[in-house]
């Protein structure tokens, strides 16, 4: 990814796909920030399959990201297309159900 | 000129303020200013003046997608957040789901 245009087609095409997407800071594996991990954590623990893209990996990505949902922070968790949110809301839709029913 | 040498230093430092901290009164006044009717705690996390915690309980939630209940909030302090506010876990709640959260 070389530009704003790029990031954006590739951010595009991602949360399009229907999968579930985490945009973090770091690998699922390897989350390099608190707030990510919490939130991959989560889908762990109730056991969702997601794609998590690492957009410490590309400043284009970082800064696109942030533009396409015009959302200011990372983590973002897209399910079927749709923007749920960052860790605040994944973590209170988790406690109280509302996330598990976006899997069904 | 001791007027002006006064007002430069008074400039000063507000612009220091901008840029390093906000208090809880000015996040209350932020997010009063576009939610009217809505109440208001925040808590400074670290004691640093740029992490908080900040709840808002309005009914102008009522019938919205948690992310478009945070989106209110986070329009409200597009600006602190730009600068001073760093990190901000935020709760939303109407007036019903506040009441429940306390009788339980």
């Amino acid at each position: 990814m070389n530009n704003m245009d790029e990031a954006k087609s590739f951010i595009d095409e991602k949360v399009k796909s229907n999968k579930t997407i985490l945009f973090m800071k770091g690998s699922a594996d390897f989350p390099m920030c608190g707030f990510s991990g919490r939130v991959s954590q989560i889908l762990k623990t109730i056991g969702q399959e997601f794609e998590g893209i690492n957009i410490l990996e590309n400043d284009f990505l970082r800064q696109g990201i942030k533009d396409y949902s015009n959302w200011p922070t990372i983590p973002q968790l897209y399910i079927k297309g749709e923007f749920v949110g960052g860790c605040d809301i994944v973590a209170e839709m988790a406690q109280n159900g509302e996330l598990q029913k976006l899997f069904e | 000129m001791i007027r002006l040498v006064g007002m430069s230093f008074s400039v000063g430092l507000i612009l220091v303020k901008l840029v390093l901290m906000i208090t809880v009164e000015e996040i209350v006044k932020h997010i009063q200013g576009h939610l009217t009717d809505s109440e208001v705690y925040a808590k400074d996390l670290t004691g640093t003046q740029d992490h908080y915690e900040v709840f808002v309980i309005c009914d102008d939630f009522e019938a919205k997608s948690k992310i478009a209940a945070h989106r209110l909030v986070m329009d409200a302090l597009k600006e602190p957040l730009k600068g001073p506010l760093h990190a901000l876990s935020l709760k939303t709640f109407t007036k019903s789901q506040w009441q429940e959260q306390m009788n339980s």
